[in-house]
């Protein structure tokens, strides 16, 4: 029996050594020394314009695959390839008079931890000429340089498949969820910034209502160390008052608990963020994030944006609940559970999960009374395209460059 | 009577039954994507085909996610060591049907390996065994639409530790920890966790054998 014991703390002691260790954080990588741009005058948007579109690649087809999405994100430029979800986020400038065309940045490969620094140019020389003085390029775009040690070089072959942004890749929580290591917390003000580069149109944000009534972007119900830290942030959300979170509570990342009213206006002023789907926790807080909806909606209109915002219901009593309100104007709601809870509660989306299948009867019917279809949540290729191929008008993901890419290869606009 | 899992060969037709429960401890990272693991029930059967040769047949199950696997094998005997070669053929048959979900999912793997045990066959004896994760086919069933990843993917490899120790006259107890470094998806697809990395965690299970 002494033998038996032994094995069995040797086996226990031999499972500790090999469990599951520290979390793991992402920084994004940098120059060291500031890198080419710190001497450069920023590219304007109108050349980032230019380059967006799908390029063809020459080079490493492990590290990008045979093509890749180019798109320009406000002062940023964002690539985004097949292989392991990749993604880059560069900035651009103008050196040398304007005769160099530079963009420097990080990638980063999504469903692994690899991540590296990336240099381009854009060439010929002439086309560097045009893009800094912010004019046509009158030849062919090319972007050349390297991804770490791998050269590459991308030559644009077409625009974008949606220049009229009818489809939309909606980010979950935020952007990224704090496990897929952005270099941000989900639902932080920080990931709704990084969320366009990411390829997103939209955000899907979590809202719960703190005790005294603020509405605040939280997944959970709880306060603890999965997505919060603070020695005296633990326990239920619903307890705790906003000025209690702002004194005791961090991200998991370290960044504040930011309310609903700092998300909109963060959205609205800081990205191009196109939608923001409000996954709503409770009844409580159903009314005090729908009134906030409805004045950053017409904020964001008066400033000349189009941000379309959806309530999400995803339970029967939310659903009861908005249809015992006064309907907002300019948000819509977005009904998760039946396509006749979306046509019945005139929500201007429906959003089933993707597990309960493509229900294209379903998805026909609610868009013959107005609405529009989303499917949530999916992130893994294969599935992707498979819900692609329903023609949906949303898809929301944790994934977003790689819905971009996908939809880019084989998506129809809706 | 054979061992369940000590590779010492045993004369063809003499065959040894186990009962017992094990269950995985996952990282984080990958509890965190949603992914839960609940115990499973584990019955086995390890029996003798003559020539140092043997069959085995394993199923652990828990409704949500399901494992049967054959194998066959050589074992040898060096001394005081014992060392077998074997390869198993396991498919995974997972159900999701609660609200929201509607979800059949399989896996076919095969998963070559090596045993090498030492002890008494008759009492306490240990046996160490690595295995390899090939994944053959995976498909998922959805209401309406089926997805299917019929790519070959090394997916990573387990190495288990397992104690068996004789109780009364003929029977066995068993118990052990497998540290495994796989790609969180490898036995069920089910899309909730895209993650490529490997990771490692520990499973850990007991039981008994007749």
């Amino acid at each position: 029996m002494a033998s038996d014991l032994r094995a069995l703390l040797a086996l226990v002691a031999l499972a500790s050594a090999c469990g599951s260790g520290a979390r793991e954080r992402f920084t994004p990588p940098a120059f060291a020394d500031g890198g080419l741009l710190r001497d450069a005058v920023p590219a304007s948007r109108a050349a980032l314009a230019q380059l967006s579109g799908v390029h063809g690649v020459e080079g490493d087809a492990a590290l990008l695959g045979d093509d890749v999405v180019v798109r320009a994100a406000g002062d940023r430029l964002s690539i985004f390839a097949r292989p392991d979800a990749t993604y880059a986020v560069l900035r651009a400038g103008c050196r040398d008079g304007g005769d160099t065309f530079v963009l420097e940045g990080y990638y980063r490969r999504a469903t692994t931890v690899a991540s590296g620094l990336v240099r381009l140019f854009a060439e010929p020389e002439t086309n560097a000429r045009a893009l800094c003085r912010g004019e046509p390029a009158p030849a062919p775009i090319e972007l050349a340089g390297t991804f770490d040690d791998s050269s590459v070089r991308l030559r644009l072959q077409r625009g974008a498949r949606d220049p009229s942004g009818r489809f939309f890749v909606v980010a979950h929580r935020g952007g990224c969820r704090t496990i897929d290591d952005c270099g941000a917390s989900e639902n932080s003000l920080e990931v709704l910034r990084l969320a366009d580069a990411l390829g997103a149109d939209a955000v899907e944000v979590d809202v719960q209502l703190t005790s005294d009534g603020v509405p605040i972007l939280y997944h959970d119900d709880q306060f603890d160390p999965r997505l919060a830290s603070g020695a005296y942030c633990r326990g239920r959300v619903a307890d705790f008052t906003m000025a209690h979170v702002q004194a005791l509570c961090r991200l998991a990342g370290g960044e504040r608990v930011p309310t609903l009213d700092d998300a909109f206006r963060t959205v609205v002023d800081e990205t191009t963020l196109r939608g923001v789907w409000l996954d709503v926790k409770s009844v409580d807080v159903l009314g005090p994030a729908s009134e906030l909806a409805a004045r950053h909606w017409a904020r964001a209109k008066a400033a000349g944006r189009d941000v379309t915002i959806a309530v999400g219901l995803p339970t029967t009593e939310l659903i009861d609940a908005w249809r015992a309100r006064p309907a907002p104007s300019g948000p819509t709601c977005l009904a998760e559970l039946e396509a006749s809870d979306a046509i019945d509660a005139g929500c201007g989306v429906w959003a089933p999960r993707w597990t309960r299948g493509l229900l294209e009867d379903d998805a026909r019917r609610v868009r013959e009374h107005g609405g529009r279809v989303a499917y949530w949540t999916l992130d893994e290729e294969d599935f992707i395209d498979t819900f692609l191929g329903a023609h949906p008008d949303a898809l929301l993901t944790n994934r977003p460059g790689l819905v971009r890419h996908r939809f880019e290869s084989i998506g129809v606009v809706p | 009577m054979p061992s369940l899992v000590f590779p010492e060969p045993a004369p063809a037709g003499h065959a040894r039954f186990g009962l017992g429960v094990s269950v995985d401890v996952l990282p984080r990272r990958l509890v965190e994507s949603e992914i839960r693991e609940v115990p499973r029930m584990v019955g086995q059967t390890r029996v003798g085909v003559g020539a140092d040769f043997f069959a085995t047949a394993r199923f652990a199950g828990n409704v949500l996610s399901n494992e049967l696997s054959v194998s066959a094998g050589y074992a040898h005997r060096f001394g005081p060591i014992v060392a077998a070669l074997h390869e198993r053929v396991a498919f995974w048959l997972g159900y999701l049907g609660v609200e929201g979900f509607d979800t059949t999912a399989w896996g076919l793997m095969t998963m070559p390996g090596a045993s090498i045990g030492a002890g008494d066959p008759n009492g306490f004896r240990f046996t160490a065994t690595l295995e390899v994760f090939l994944v053959h086919a995976q498909h998922v069933r959805l209401p309406d639409a089926t997805v299917e990843r019929r790519r070959f993917l090394v997916a990573g490899g387990a190495l288990t530790l397992t104690v068996e120790d004789r109780v009364g006259k003929s029977s066995l107890v068993y118990y052990g920890v497998t540290a495994t470094l796989a790609q969180p998806d490898y036995q069920l697809w089910l899309a909730f966790s895209d993650s490529e990395q490997r990771r490692v965690y520990p499973t850990f299970f007991a039981g008994y054998g007749f």
